[in-house]
C-alpha cells in the first residue's frame, strides 16, 4: 500500500506541484520550527503558472464554546487545494480535522478567517458572508453514510441533481450513470437498509459525485468497514478520483490510509497543520517531534547540540556522540535536543559502514515477530532502541549486535524545557 | 494561547452567545416558542393564579373550613387513604414493574411481543375500562369472577352467596391501582436497564459474585435513580388517578383525596375554598417530592452508566423462567383479558348478572351507545374529535420543535424544560384550576369543548413531546446534513428528508396523544357536562346511575378503539425499526 503510494506521488511531484506549504502559524512562541525543510522547495516560484485552486482557506478559527471555558478547535488555520488535487487531514481526534472539513461544507460557522471555493467566498468573518451548503459547489460522504432509507438507491442518488433542477429522466440517467462508476447499477431499485455497509458507501460515493461539482468531501468514510472491504474501496476511491478529477478532502486519523490515498498530506495537532506535504515528505523529512512522532515509528533519544558542522551536528546522548542531519533552523551549540530515526531505517549487524554512519552497540532485549518484519528491542546502554528488519536469521535475546544509523535518516528537533 | 486568541476575537463570552442566539430567530422559530409558551406556561400559570387571586377570600375560609371547620372532621381520614392507597399502588407497582423489566432485559426469560406489550399495557386498556371491568368481575354479590369461585367451592361442599373475593376494598382499590401504573414503572426501569451495560454486571460475575448478590449489589444501586423517578411518577399519577377511587371508592365507602376534591366542587353550594386548598396542597407536595429526588440523583455516582444497545450475557433462570413468564402471563390477564372478557359478558346481557344465559345475549346495548343515545354518541363524537385536534396541535408543535432545533442542545433544553413542566402537575390540580379560572371573564369558557381541549392539550404535552424527542433523535444528524450539501434548503430538507423519516415516530406519538384523550377521566370528570360530554364523564355518570350494560358496552368500544389504534403503532413503529436497521 505504501509502494503504491509513494510511485503515485513520484509522478504528482512532476505533474501536479505541491502548495504552498501553508502551515499553522508560526508563532514566536511555538517551540518548533514549522516550515519544511529547504532541501525540498516549497513550489511557490511556480505557483503563478497554475489555475486557481479549489479551496482556499484562511486564517480560519473556530471556538467551541462549553460552560468549561472556550475551546479552540481551529487555530488561524490555511490550506489550499488544487484541482483534482487529493488532501488529507490527518491527526488524532480531537485535533480539529473534522471541524475544519465541516467549517468549509458549511455545516459549522467559523468564528474567523475565510473561505474561498471556486473563486467565490462563501465564508469571510471580515465581510460577514456566510453562505449554506447548499450554495457552495461541493459533495460530501460521511461517517454514517447517512443514505435516507425512504428513498431508494436511485433516489438517494439522484436527490442533489433534483436539487439543482435538473429533469427527470436526465437526473435519472445520471444516477444510473454515477451508480454504474461505482459498480452499483444493479441495485437502484433497493432501498439503503438492504444493502451492505460497503454497498451502502458505494451509494454515498456516486450520490457525492453525481452532480460533478469538482470537490467532494470526506468524513471518515471507511471507518466503519470491514478491513477488506476498506482496502478494497480505498483502490476503488483512488481509480474513481484520477477518471473523473474532483478535488477531495479527506478527513482521517489513520496513517496508512492517508500515506496511500494522499498527494498531500496536512497533519494537524491540537487545532492546528503541523505540517503539509506529500506522503514521502510527512513520512521521511518531518518538519517536527509531533510529526515524527505521530505519523509513523520513532525512537528518540535526548542529547545536547555538541558542534555545528557543514550540514550536519554533532549531538551528545547517553549512548554516545551522534552525527545528525543539522535542523532547520540551525540550533546553537548546547541546544537540548531530541534526535528521532524509525526503526526501519536502522540496520543490524552490520559493519560495513560507511565512515560518516553512526554505529551502536546494543543488545538484542525481545524480539517481535510481525509476519513481514521482526521487531528487536535494543538495550543500548540506558536506552530502549526499537530496529525492524526484513529477512534474515531470527536473532536471539541476548545476543550483541550492532545498530547501524545512517546520517540522512536522523531528524533533531529541539527539545521543550521541562 | 487559547485564551489570548479569544480575547482577540468580537465576539465572545456569555453576553456574545445570548446575542448569536437572539439573532438567528427566525418568524417560523418565533412562532413555535410562542406557542409552546402558551401551552405550557399559559395554560398552567393562568389559571392557577387566576383561581388564586379571584377566590382568594373562599382559600383563606378554605383553610378554616378544612383545620377547624365542618370538613376537618373528614380530612384526616381522607388524607390517610391516599397515602395508604398510593403508597400501596406504588409499591405493587415498582415490584412488578422492575421485576417484569428486569426478566425482559436481563434474563433468558425474554418477553418476547408481550414484552412489547406490557408497557403499553395502560394504554391498550384505558383505565377506566380496566376497572369497570374488575369491579363486574369480583362485585362481591353479582361478580362474574366471584360467580365462578361460587360453583367450585361448591364441589368441596362451601356454599357462598356472596364473595369470596370484594374488590371494593382497600385491598381492591390498591392492586386495580398498581395493576394500571406498573407499566410507568416497566418503561422507567427498562430503559435504565438497557442504558446500563452489562459489562459492570459480568464484571461482577467474574469476581466471583453470584446473580442474586450482583442484582443486589451492582444492578439496583445503578438504577437507583430510575427506581426513584418511578416512583415519583407512580404517586404522582397515583395521587391523581381519579378512574379507580371513583368507580371502586363508593362501594368501599373509602373516600381519597381526588374524588374528595371533585365532590367538593360538584356539590351544592360548591366548596370552591378547600378544592383550592387541597389543590395547591397536592402541587406543593408533588414540587417537593420531585425537588427532593432531583436532589437524590445529583448526588448519586451513577455517571458510569452509558451508551446503548448493549447486548450481554443473561441470567439463566432456569425452572424460574417459567414462574416469571407466568407472572408476565397473569399481568397481562389481569390488566387486559380478564376485565375485556368481564366487560363482554355484560354488555351482551340486557341487565348484569352473573348467571350467563345464552339465549338472552343481545347487541342492543351496543346499538344503545353507538346510535341510539344522544348523550353517548356526542360524547364519542366529541372525544374522537377532540383526541384527534389535540394530537395534531400537540405533534405538530412538538414535532417541529424537536425537528427544528435538533442539532441545537441550548434551545432542545428549554423546549424539553416546558414540555416536561405540566407533566409534574396533578390532573386533579389542572381540573381545579380550569373550573374556578375558565368560569369567569374574560374567558368564560366552562362548559364547552373548548376547555376541554386546552385541558387536554395540557396535560398530553410530556407524551408529545418525548414522542417527538425520540422520533427526532432516531434520525442521525448525518442526514439533514448530507441533504443540506446535496443542495437542498434547510425547508427542503426538513419536507423532503427530515419529516418522512420521522413520520413514524409522529404517528406514534399522534396515536399515544390520542388514546389517552380519549380514555382521560379526571380532568373530565371536573370540565365536562351535559352541553359538552365526553367519554370519561359519561362512563362514570352512568356507572353512578347503575347502567351497567351500557357502561360494559362503552367501555368495551373505546378498549377497541385504544386497542387497534396501539396496534396500528406497534405496526408502523415495528416496520419503521426494520427500514432504518443497516
Amino acid at each position: 500500500m505504501l509502494v503504491a503510494g509513494m510511485g503515485r506521488n513520484g509522478e504528482n511531484d512532476d505533474t501536479n506541484p505541491g502548495f504552498t506549504g501553508a502551515t499553522g502559524r508560526a508563532a514566536p512562541s511555538h517551540p518548533m520550527p514549522s516550515h519544511p525543510t529547504p532541501s525540498h522547495p516549497t513550489p511557490d516560484a511556480n505557483a503563478r503558472d497554475r489555475p486557481e485552486p479549489r479551496v482556499v482557506v484562511r486564517d480560519l478559527t473556530k471556538i467551541y464554546r462549553t460552560r468549561r471555558g472556550d475551546h479552540v478547535a481551529l487555530d488561524r488555520v490555511s490550506i489550499e487545494i488544487g484541482a483534482g488535487e487529493f488532501v488529507v487531514l490527518l491527526g488524532p481526534s480531537g485535533c480539529g480535522k473534522t471541524t475544519l472539513l465541516r467549517c468549509i461544507a458549511g455545516l459549522e460557522e467559523p468564528d474567523a478567517g475565510e473561505i474561498v471555493i471556486n473563486g467565490k467566498v462563501v465564508y469571510s468573518a471580515e465581510r460577514r458572508i456566510f453562505l449554506p451548503p447548499e450554495k457552495r459547489q461541493l459533495n460530501m460522504v460521511f461517517q454514517s453514510y447517512a443514505l435516507w432509507p425512504h428513498l431508494s438507491v436511485l433516489e438517494n442518488v439522484a436527490y442533489p441533481l433534483r436539487n439543482i433542477g435538473t429533469q427527470g429522466a436526465k437526473a435519472v440517467e445520471a444516477a444510473r450513470a454515477a451508480l454504474d462508476l461505482v459498480g452499483l447499477d444493479q441495485f437502484v431499485a433497493a432501498y439503503p437498509g438492504q444493502l451492505s455497509g460497503g454497498q451502502q458507501q458505494r451509494v454515498a460515493l456516486a450520490r457525492a459525485i453525481v452532480s460533478n461539482d469538482g470537490l467532494v468531501l470526506f468524513d471518515e468514510p471507511l471507518s466503519n468497514l470491514d478491513a477488506k472491504v476498506r482496502d478494497r474501496l480505498r483502490i476503488e476511491l483512488l481509480g474513481l478520483q484520477e477518471r473523473i478529477g474532483f478535488s477531495a478532502v479527506y478527513v482521517t486519523h489513520d496513517q496508512m490510509e492517508a500515506l496511500a490515498l494522499a498527494d498531500r498530506i496536512a497533519v494537524m495537532g491540537i487545532g492546528r497543520i503541523e505540517q503539509v506535504g506529500t506522503p514521502r515528505e510527512i513520512y521521511d523529512l518531518p518538519s517536527t517531534r509531533y510529526v515524527a512522532d505521530f505519523v509513523g515509528q520513532a525512537n528518540e533519544i535526548a542529547g545536547r547540540v555538541a558542534s555545528v558542522g557543514s550540514g550536519t551536528v554533532q549531538v551528545e546522548t547517553a549512548i554516545g556522540t551522534l552525527t545528525c542531519q543539522a535542523p532547520d533552523p540551525a540550533l546553537a551549540t548546547g541546544a537540548a535536543v531530541g534526535v528521532l530515526f524509525r526503526p526501519e531505517h536502522c540496520a543490524l549487524g552490520r559493519t560495513d559502514a560507511a565512515d560518516a554512519d553512526n554505529l551502536l552497540s546494543g543488545v538484542v532485549e525481545r524480539s517481535l515477530y510481525l509476519g513481514p518484519i521482526v521487531q528487536y528491542v535494543i538495550r543500548c546502554h540506558d536506552e530502549t532502541l526499537i530496529v525492524s528488519a526484513s529477512g534474515g536469521a531470527l536473532i536471539e535475546s541476548g545476543t550483541g549486535v550492532s545498530v547501524r544509523l545512517p546520517v540522512a535518516r536522523t531528524r533533531v528537533f529541539p527539545r521543550e524545557a521541562r | 494561547m487559547a485564551a489570548g486568541l479569544a480575547s482577540a476575537l468580537p465576539t465572545s463570552g456569555a453576553g456574545g452567545v445570548l446575542a448569536t442566539s437572539l439573532r438567528r430567530l427566525t418568524p417560523f422559530s418565533v412562532t413555535l416558542w410562542l406557542l409552546l409558551l402558551f401551552v405550557s406556561l399559559g395554560l398552567v400559570v393562568y389559571p392557577l393564579t387566576t383561581a388564586l387571586v379571584y377566590e382568594f377570600d373562599a382559600v383563606v375560609a378554605g383553610w378554616g373550613e378544612l383545620t377547624s371547620g365542618p370538613l376537618s372532621g373528614a380530612l384526616p381520614a381522607v388524607l390517610l387513604n391516599t397515602l395508604v392507597v398510593v403508597t400501596g399502588a406504588t409499591v405493587f407497582a415498582i415490584v412488578i414493574g422492575s421485576a417484569l423489566a428486569w426478566a425482559n432485559e436481563r434474563s433468558d426469560a425474554s418477553l418476547g411481543f408481550a414484552g412489547q406489550l406490557l408497557p403499553l399495557a395502560a394504554l391498550i386498556v384505558p383505565p377506566i375500562a380496566g376497572v369497570i371491568g374488575w369491579a363486574v368481575l369480583l362485585d362481591p354479590r353479582a361478580g362474574l369472577l366471584n360467580h365462578f369461585f361460587q360453583w367450585l367451592l361448591g364441589f368441596i361442599g362451601l356454599e357462598l352467596r356472596t364473595g369470596p373475593l370484594d374488590i371494593y376494598t382497600m385491598g381492591g382499590l390498591v392492586i386495580v391501582t398498581g395493576l394500571y401504573t406498573a407499566p410507568y414503572v416497566y418503561l422507567v426501569v427498562s430503559a435504565a436497564l438497557q442504558r446500563l451495560d452489562p459489562a459492570v454486571e459480568e464484571a461482577s460475575r467474574v469476581s466471583g459474585a453470584g446473580p442474586l448478590k450482583t442484582m443486589v449489589k451492582v444492578t439496583l444501586p445503578a438504577i437507583k435513580p430510575a427506581l426513584a423517578a418511578a416512583a415519583l411518577l407512580g404517586i404522582i399519577s397515583g395521587i391523581s388517578l381519579f378512574s379507580v377511587p371513583a368507580v371502586l371508592g363508593a362501594g368501599a365507602r373509602i373516600d381519597v383525596i381526588s374524588v374528595f376534591i371533585f365532590r367538593l366542587l360538584s356539590e351544592y353550594p360548591a366548596q370552591t375554598g378547600p378544592a383550592i386548598v387541597l389543590a395547591i396542597g397536592l402541587l406543593v407536595l408533588v414540587q417537593m417530592l420531585l425537588i427532593g429526588q432531583h436532589l437524590l440523583v445529583k448526588r448519586g455516582r451513577n455517571a458510569a452508566v452509558s451508551g446503548r444497545g448493549f447486548r450481554g450475557t443473561r441470567v439463566r433462570l432456569g425452572p424460574f423462567r417459567y414462574l416469571v413468564l407466568g407472572l408476565a402471563g397473569l399481568y397481562l390477564l389481569a390488566t387486559a383479558v380478564l376485565p375485556l372478557l368481564g366487560l363482554l359478558l355484560v354488555s351482551l346481557q340486557p341487565f348484569w348478572t352473573p348467571v350467563i344465559d345464552l339465549a338472552t345475549l343481545t347487541l342492543q346495548n351496543f346499538r344503545f351507545v353507538l346510535f341510539e343515545n344522544r348523550e353517548t354518541v356526542a360524547a364519542l363524537i366529541n372525544s374522537m374529535s377532540l383526541g384527534f385536534a389535540v394530537a395534531c396541535v400537540n405533534m405538530l408543535l412538538c414535532g417541529a420543535l424537536a425537528l427544528h432545533f435538533s442539532r441545537n442542545g441550548r434551545a432542545r433544553k428549554i423546549a424539553d424544560a416546558l414540555t416536561g413542566l405540566p407533566a409534574t402537575i396533578p390532573h386533579t390540580v389542572i381540573g381545579v384550576a380550569f373550573i374556578l379560572a375558565f368560569s369567569r371573564e374574560p374567558l368564560r369558557l366552562y362548559g364547552t369543548t373548548a376547555i376541554l381541549f386546552l385541558a387536554y392539550l395540557v396535560m398530553t404535552l410530556a407524551y408529545a413531546a418525548r414522542a417527538a424527542s425520540a422520533a427526532a433523535d432516531s434520525i442521525g444528524a448525518e442526514l439533514g446534513e448530507a441533504s443540506r450539501v446535496s443542495k437542498a434548503s434547510d425547508l427542503k430538507t426538513l419536507r423532503r428528508i427530515l419529516l418522512p423519516v420521522a413520520a413514524p415516530g409522529l404517528v406514534a406519538g399522534w396515536i399515544m396523544v390520542f388514546v389517552h384523550t380519549v380514555g382521560e377521566v379526571t380532568a373530565s370528570a371536573f370540565l365536562s357536562g351535559s352541553n359538552n360530554p365526553v367519554i370519561g364523564r359519561v362512563l362514570l355518570d352512568f356507572w353512578t346511575f347503575g347502567r351497567f350494560p351500557q357502561v360494559a358496552a362503552l367501555a368495551l368500544v373505546i378498549s377497541l378503539i385504544s386497542a387497534s389504534l396501539v396496534g396500528l403503532m406497534l405496526f408502523i413503529t415495528r416496520r419503521a425499526h426494520k427500514a432504518t436497521i443497516s
